[in-house]
């Protein structure tokens, strides 16, 4: 059962960071100047971390929707929302109005409480998965019936649908 | 078996039922002032005398510019275009008015300001909601600042630099 409710949440947290990193690829641009518009890094280092970005959160996406058992794979993982909540948080402080970029052209919303909440959100994801990891191709073996593998599909929806409607509010 | 499948569908459908309503509040409660600093505009068609221009290509022009987007029927537009004719000068950023249905022929506008005609589909990608909006350019169509334009804070737009927008732009480090 725990490690049914660590592969919904894992899977909700790599379709989100897949969307996103994809989504990013298309505006590389506009994910650096976000980066550097929030300027924790220094802009030359913000510009390269816009431009990584993408690229590392779809690695760890692919490598999540395989496994969650690797313990960097975990720290990288609650690295990247805890900094996603940070730079929320500093632009809610700062009020600073500055488009997000976190799903490129695609969902125009800017940074402030919205994201902040997606990322929180992300971050209660990750602590199950970290406290159950498991290898989820070996479970996903074990289930056949359609009944079971539309539930994980549609629950997986959900899941990170939640965390994309929280986006929503301003 | 059978029933906990069964509970867990409903969840499943409610969660699917309350997300969606929250979505579509959560849409229709958006501000609506337009699309956010950080992003390009998007390259919308806008017409002046029956010619098809683009946005992108107005932004191109200049440095930076200002696009003011009013709309017809609107008090508040008014108001802003009133006061920007009175005070309108060359020291002013480059300025461009896009109108939203058509032009009250009251408003006089002094005639180095261009007037282009912006439809309801573009009004939407822009995503904009009230008027009348503002827009800062950069010559790459990047939005430098948006917010709603009043006769208070119109003064604010007028006299803007690239420099002014150095933690977006990244100028400055």
């Amino acid at each position: 059962m725990m490690e049914i409710a660590s592969l919904l949440l894992a899977y909700a947290i790599a379709i989100t960071l897949l969307l996103s990193g994809i989504t990013k690829m298309y505006d590389l641009q506009g994910a650096s100047r976000s980066a550097v518009a929030v300027g924790i890094l220094p802009a030359s280092l913000s510009r390269g971390f816009g431009f990584l970005l993408p690229f590392v959160e779809v690695i760890l996406a692919i490598i999540l929707f395989i496994t969650s058992e690797s313990i960097l794979l975990l720290a990288a993982l609650l690295l990247l929302f805890v900094s996603f909540a940070i730079a929320n948080a500093k632009m809610m402080i700062e009020k600073k109005d500055i488009a997000c970029h976190c799903f490129g052209r695609f969902m125009s919303g800017e940074m402030g409480l919205g994201s902040l909440l997606h990322s929180l959100i992300l971050i209660i994801y990750w602590i199950p998965v970290f406290a159950k990891p498991a290898n989820y191709m070996n479970l996903l073996y074990t289930i056949h019936d359609f009944g079971s593998i539309a539930i994980i599909v549609l629950g997986v929806c959900c899941l990170a649908g939640t965390g994309m409607v929280a986006r929503l509010i301003d | 078996m059978v029933q906990s499948q069964l509970a867990v569908w409903m969840i499943l459908c409610v969660h699917t039922v309350l997300l969606s309503t929250l979505a579509i509040q959560f849409r229709k409660q958006k501000k609506g002032n337009g699309l956010p600093p950080g992003m390009r505009i998007p390259n919308v068609p806008i017409e002046m005398v029956n010619e098809t221009h683009y946005l992108r290509n107005i932004a191109k022009e200049n440095n930076i510019s200002f696009i003011l987007v009013a709309s017809e029927g609107c008090k508040f537009c008014a108001a802003v275009l009133m006061e920007l004719a009175k005070q309108y000068n060359d020291q002013m950023i480059p300025i461009r008015i896009l109108y939203f249905g058509n032009k009250d022929e009251k408003i006089h506008i002094p005639s180095q300001i261009p007037i282009y005609s912006i439809d309801k589909f573009s009004i939407d990608r822009l995503k904009i909601n009230k008027f009348p909006v503002g827009f800062i350019l950069d010559d790459n169509s990047v939005i430098l600042r948006r917010d709603v334009v009043t006769v208070q804070n119109l003064q604010s737009w007028l006299y803007v630099r690239n420099e002014d927008f150095s933690d977006l732009t990244g100028a400055s480090a």
